[in-house]
């Protein structure tokens, strides 16, 4: 069957994003949804119809085409945020994962160094050191601890100070404008305000940089000398371009290890499978990631030209959201989707994306996940949750779904 | 797949060094240091490595990688 995007059902168009029944698992019509067309209208809060897409396949094949563009101010472009509202009325201020190649690659191509798989196993022995200090001094105090507190939020935090090169005060400022950017519970003002605020503290970092006859040896300070200096790279596009790293490398961090650590203290099966074999953490944190899928509202693109997918036909100038928190539960690609399994290859996940935006911090995030795991496991053996389940705060509103506090003993 | 023979391409125009191949079979992928663009060490891997190279062609998020079989 042949959907015709002219004569749009409304009454079959429900409204996106999608309320969860189970705070773990993704919202039930998602998957009637992916028993059905390649694509199907959904609302948005704005009141615009685009397609959702649902199946792991189909997600992958969107991802992979640049007859999908992720430009936001394209024709059609789904509005997913108010943050998207603001990138399209305000091109000149987007970062490049909401550009196409060649523009996209020329600035991403830029950073490929710094997040090298090498690179974040270099970073791997600092950071187990920090955690040893933290988890060190978090033993010590009075129990129960809050892991996001404690733990999930400062972790991302230092890693992007080491990357940054950012004095502490700096970084607090810089990462209390960056959340209000990924939540939905802001107001656009607010988040427009956060914003504009969030760019003038990195430019000041910059211009700090700019400044020195010798920045440090931090990406930042790379940048300046490698790029600025030699006129490859503007100020006005390296803003853009930090934002980014912060907003992509923290909350989603944070978000996904405090998952990641709830299923530790709540999945005993998981917590003895890890405990008898540490060999099977990077296994068991590819599986969460699939099985979290924290971008839980998906990725946006629009169509550039008409496109076939599956059976639906997708005109130009229709906007698509790909949900991958669907596609990362397809029975057809991982049985038993609904489980939890660590032992399982779950390595064909979509959490982090795919094509040529595909997650340019994956390798730092997975050292990071797996140190944090390893680090709880190391400190806290036996760590439990230490509220009823049903009391825990889950953050729906935000772009990355995550935990407000995860409180533990041991 | 008949013949059991495999035939390993890379497009390093396509390329955009996330290095999952190299991390996924080093055997048969590897990273120039520099740029992290893929380097294809064994273009006609044995059996063995057949299923994890469909694996990384599968995985590479650019389509960098073909894979032919015959």
């Amino acid at each position: 069957m042949t959907q015709d995007a002219a004569s749009p059902d409304t009454t079959a168009a429900p409204s996106y994003p999608m309320e969860r029944v189970s705070p773990i698992d993704p919202p039930p019509p998602l998957a009637l949804l992916r028993s059905g067309p390649a694509a199907s209208r959904i609302t948005m809060w704005d009141g615009s119809q685009v397609w959702l897409v649902t199946a792991h396949p189909h997600v992958r094949a969107v991802l992979a085409d640049r007859r999908f563009t992720a430009v936001t101010s394209a024709p059609g472009f789904p509005m997913m945020t108010t943050t998207s509202v603001l990138v399209r009325d305000k091109p000149h201020t987007a970062s490049f994962i909401r550009m196409d190649d060649p523009d996209h690659s020329r600035l991403r191509s830029m950073l490929t160094r710094d997040f090298l798989h090498g690179r974040a196993e270099a970073i791997r022995p600092v950071l187990r050191g920090h955690l040893d200090e933290m988890l060190g001094e978090l033993v010590k105090g009075e129990r129960p601890v809050d892991l996001v507190r404690g733990l999930t939020i400062p972790v991302p935090s230092r890693v992007i100070a080491l990357l940054f090169g950012v004095s502490d005060e700096q970084r607090e400022l810089i990462e209390n404008r960056a959340g209000i950017l990924i939540d939905r519970g802001y107001r656009p003002e607010q988040v427009a305000a956060a914003r504009d605020e969030l760019d003038g503290l990195l430019r000041d970092v910059v211009e700090e940089r700019m400044r020195m006859p010798e920045p440090g040896d931090d990406l930042v300070s790379r940048l300046v000398v490698d790029q600025v200096r030699k006129g490859n790279l503007t100020v006005e596009e390296m803003v853009p371009m930090c934002r980014l790293l912060l907003v992509a490398g923290h909350g989603t961090t944070t978000s996904q290890a405090s998952l990641s650590l709830l299923s530790l203290v709540t999945d005993q099966g998981l917590a003895d499978s890890l405990a008898k074999d540490p060999e099977l953490l990077p296994k068991a944190v590819e599986e969460l990631l699939r099985y979290h899928s924290i971008v839980q509202n998906g990725l946006a693109r629009a169509a550039l030209e008409d496109v076939e997918l599956g059976d639906v036909t997708i005109r130009a100038g229709e906007g698509v959201v790909v949900s991958l928190s669907a596609g990362n539960r397809d029975e057809a690609v991982f049985p038993s989707p609904d489980t939890l399994d660590p032992h399982r290859d779950a390595r064909r996940h979509l959490a982090f994306g795919h094509g040529i935006h595909q997650c340019l911090g994956q390798w730092l995030a997975k050292v990071e996940l797996e140190e944090m795991l390893a680090a709880v496991l190391r400190w806290m053996p036996g760590a439990r949750l230490a509220v009823p389940f049903a009391e825990l705060d889950f953050r729906h509103e935000v772009s990355s779904y995550g935990l407000g506090a995860l409180p533990v003993t041991w | 797949m008949s013949g059991g023979r495999l035939t390993v391409a890379v497009d390093t125009d396509a390329c955009c060094a996330m290095g999952r191949c190299a991390a996924t079979e080093p055997r048969v992928f590897d990273q120039d240091p520099d740029n992290g663009t893929v380097v294809l060490l064994l273009p006609e891997p044995p059996p063995e490595l057949h299923e994890t190279v469909r694996l990384c062609a599968e995985l590479c998020p650019c389509a960098a990688i073909s894979v032919t079989e015959d």
